[in-house]
């Protein structure tokens, strides 16, 4: 199993009221698994995904990457963790608009310490992959959006992690390129990943392994 | 295993590179807000050197023209009354000589806190100088300090034990006054074209003293110490070689035989307050010693120099403050204005610690540069400046201290460092949270 979540709770004070975001979550992933989250704004799947990359920590339950539990009590080390064993692909991409991009993909490698010969390789191979190579020298605020998104991918991919986080990739995409972004992360999938999804669109939940929707801080599978 | 070791270093040296990449990444991004921080410390660097120059040079004006080098609240009394011209005396001191029963005395006075005699040397003394090739011989005067008189002069641990425990058989530490090296500095090198000397540089200057001879006359035993100078005084104003107490009365014994008789040249005593100066000194006289200094020490002076010295003290403090203020707002605005680089880094596997250190880490590295470039500057002009001094305002230095140095470079490390802590709370508490 690369992830194994059970009984997370969260909840935010939001103007001094209490508010439960996450009520017991349980969710399993396999390797090679993508599954997609859908459900209306608000309603914790960001903090879902925050959860498990240790940037937010949950009020009471665990979660286990590839059989090894995240400690939340030290930054170090759910930070280590989402270095090497996590990638992460946002809506808005969230790029260094000022650099290329290749220092936007080896950014990962960097805070790892690796950026060697073969590393650059590995990116380069990436960059061919996604079709965005002949762009690695142009800043990433110059690119379209789904070359944006594709370099985010890149990104994601640098540390060759084992789970991807895509937190609603294509909402801000038009359908072809969303198409596009999707099959990549099919792709993906079809190399061993194991993909979790965070978007709306049906192309993507019949594509899934399985489909959950959330509400009120519960988690359901609905196919 | 040779394999396995080389991966390894080549796996830390590889890390280490990467962290200095992103170290150097955060020191050259936004670099309007390190300009200035980077003037702002420069700035006030150079300030606080100019306060401390100021605040030096104004104690030791006070020193050296209203306060005779007399603390305030101390007495000095002498048996017999200070010379005048001609060499005549308009006053006779009626208690003869000042002994250890006189100390005994002025201790039982209400008020007094310490008393601190000084023995002079009773036999000629000549002091005996290698200098630049040259040998002088220069007939001296000496006098002996207790320890405590002048333990913070005392430069050096093995100075301070040997001033405690003197031996006369071996190399004796001795001070000099200040005024001797003033006079040597403005008089003597400049027309000779001789090396000014600053005080660290005397420290340890070996030259040997004769004591039962001089250009004048000689006694029977004369006897030939070996001294170091361990420091500078201006705590007692005799133009005197000062050497530790307990030495002179070995020597005064030794020289003269059984001839010799305790007794001391001065007594500086230490009252509690102005009352009990005032009670005091009418007490002192009603004993028939002559009261040297003390009350001649204008207390306004004192007062005065002491109001100037807190207003330059002040001024130096709200320098710092505003820098500190200034550079805690830059940092603060720097740090939220790349709130987003920190967000992703975190995502990306930075650790809270890791992007805290490289600010705190950039904002040291700009104030340590930024001290040391205040600072040289500062030291530039004023070499620049001293040789008008010298003819113009004889007496006013500009010389900055090694302490002075250290203190500044330590100001501009830990000013820009301690002015991150609302930047670096504000990204641990809030900042980095992405949801």
């Amino acid at each position: 199993m690369t992830l194994s979540i059970s009984g997370i709770k969260k909840h935010y004070r939001i103007a001094g009221s209490r508010r439960i975001v996450l009520d017991g979550i349980d969710l399993d992933v396999r390797a090679g698994e993508i599954i997609s989250i859908t459900g209306q704004s608000g309603c914790g799947k960001t903090t879902l995904l925050n959860v498990i990359s240790g940037v937010t920590t949950p009020d009471s339950g665990k979660v286990v990457i590839n059989g090894k539990k995240i400690h939340y009590v030290f930054d170090f080390q759910p930070a280590r963790r989402r270095n090497r064993e996590i990638g992460f692909v946002f809506q808005t991409f969230r790029l260094l608009s000022d650099e290329t991009v290749m220092s936007n993909v080896l950014l990962p490698a960097r805070i790892r310490g690796r950026v060697g010969k073969e590393t650059k390789e590995y990116v380069n191979d990436i960059l061919g992959r996604l079709k965005i190579y002949k762009y690695r020298s142009m800043k990433t605020g110059l690119l379209s959006g789904g070359q944006k998104q594709r370099v985010a991918i890149a990104r994601a991919l640098v540390n060759d992690p084992l789970l991807i986080l895509a937190d609603e990739p294509t909402a801000n995409l038009d359908r072809q390129t969303a198409i596009e972004i999707f099959d990549i992360l099919i792709g993906l999938r079809n190399e061993g990943k194991s993909i979790i999804v965070v978007t709306h669109t049906d192309y993507m939940h019949d594509k899934s392994d399985a489909v959950y929707t959330m509400d009120k801080g519960k988690i359901e599978a609905i196919s | 295993m040779i394999r396995s070791i080389f991966s390894f270093i080549k796996n830390v040296a590889g890390f280490v590179l990467q962290r200095l990449y992103l170290l150097w990444k955060e020191i050259s991004s936004n670099v309007f807000i390190s300009v200035i921080v980077f003037c702002a410390i420069v700035f006030s660097a150079a300030s606080v050197i100019v306060f401390d120059l100021v605040s030096a040079n104004l104690d030791d004006y006070i020193k050296k023209k209203f306060a005779a080098s007399i603390p305030p609240d101390t007495i000095k009394i002498s048996a017999r009354p200070p010379t005048t011209l001609l060499f005549m005396t308009f006053k006779d001191s009626k208690a003869g000589t000042i002994d250890d029963r006189t100390i005994r005395r002025v201790r039982s006075i209400p008020g007094v806190t310490m008393i601190y005699p000084i023995m002079r040397v009773l036999v000629p003394m000549q002091c005996r100088i290698s200098f630049m090739g040259h040998r002088y011989r220069i007939d001296i005067l000496g006098a002996g300090l207790p320890y405590s008189l002048i333990d913070k002069e005392i430069k050096g641990k093995e100075y301070k034990k040997s001033w405690k425990k003197p031996d006369i058989e071996r190399d004796l530490p001795v001070l000099l006054p200040r005024a001797i090296l003033d006079t040597y500095n403005n008089g003597m090198a400049d027309q000779n074209r001789f090396k000014r000397f600053t005080e660290p540089e005397l420290i340890g200057f070996p030259f040997d003293v004769v004591y039962g001879r001089s250009s004048i006359m000689s006694l029977d035993n004369p006897i030939t110490i070996r001294s170091q100078v361990a420091g500078l005084t201006g705590a007692v104003d005799i133009l005197a070689l000062l050497i530790p107490i307990d030495a002179v009365e070995a020597i005064n014994k030794k020289v003269l035989g059984d001839s010799y008789k305790r007794e001391y040249l001065n007594l500086l005593i230490k009252v509690k307050d102005h009352e009990s100066m005032t009670r005091t000194i009418a007490a002192i006289k009603k004993m028939g010693f002559i009261i040297e200094s003390g009350k001649a020490v204008s207390r306004q002076i004192i007062e005065l120099k002491e109001r100037v010295g807190g207003i330059v003290a002040y001024l130096k403090y709200l320098v710092m403050a505003l820098c500190v203020v200034a550079i805690a707002f830059s940092t603060l605005i720097s740090t939220l204005n790349r709130l987003e680089y920190y967000r992703i880094l975190r995502i990306l596997g930075g650790s809270k610690v890791f992007i805290s250190l490289s600010v705190v880490l950039k904002y040291a590295l700009l104030g340590s540069i930024g001290a040391f470039v205040g600072m040289q500057a500062l030291i530039y002009f004023s070499q620049q400046i001293q040789g008008f001094l010298h003819v113009y305002a004889p007496g006013i230095t500009l010389a900055v201290s090694a302490e002075i140095k250290r203190r500044i470079i330590l100001y501009g490390v830990a000013i820009p460092v301690l002015s991150t802590l609302p930047a670096i709370i504000r990204l641990n508490i809030k900042g980095l949270n992405t949801d």
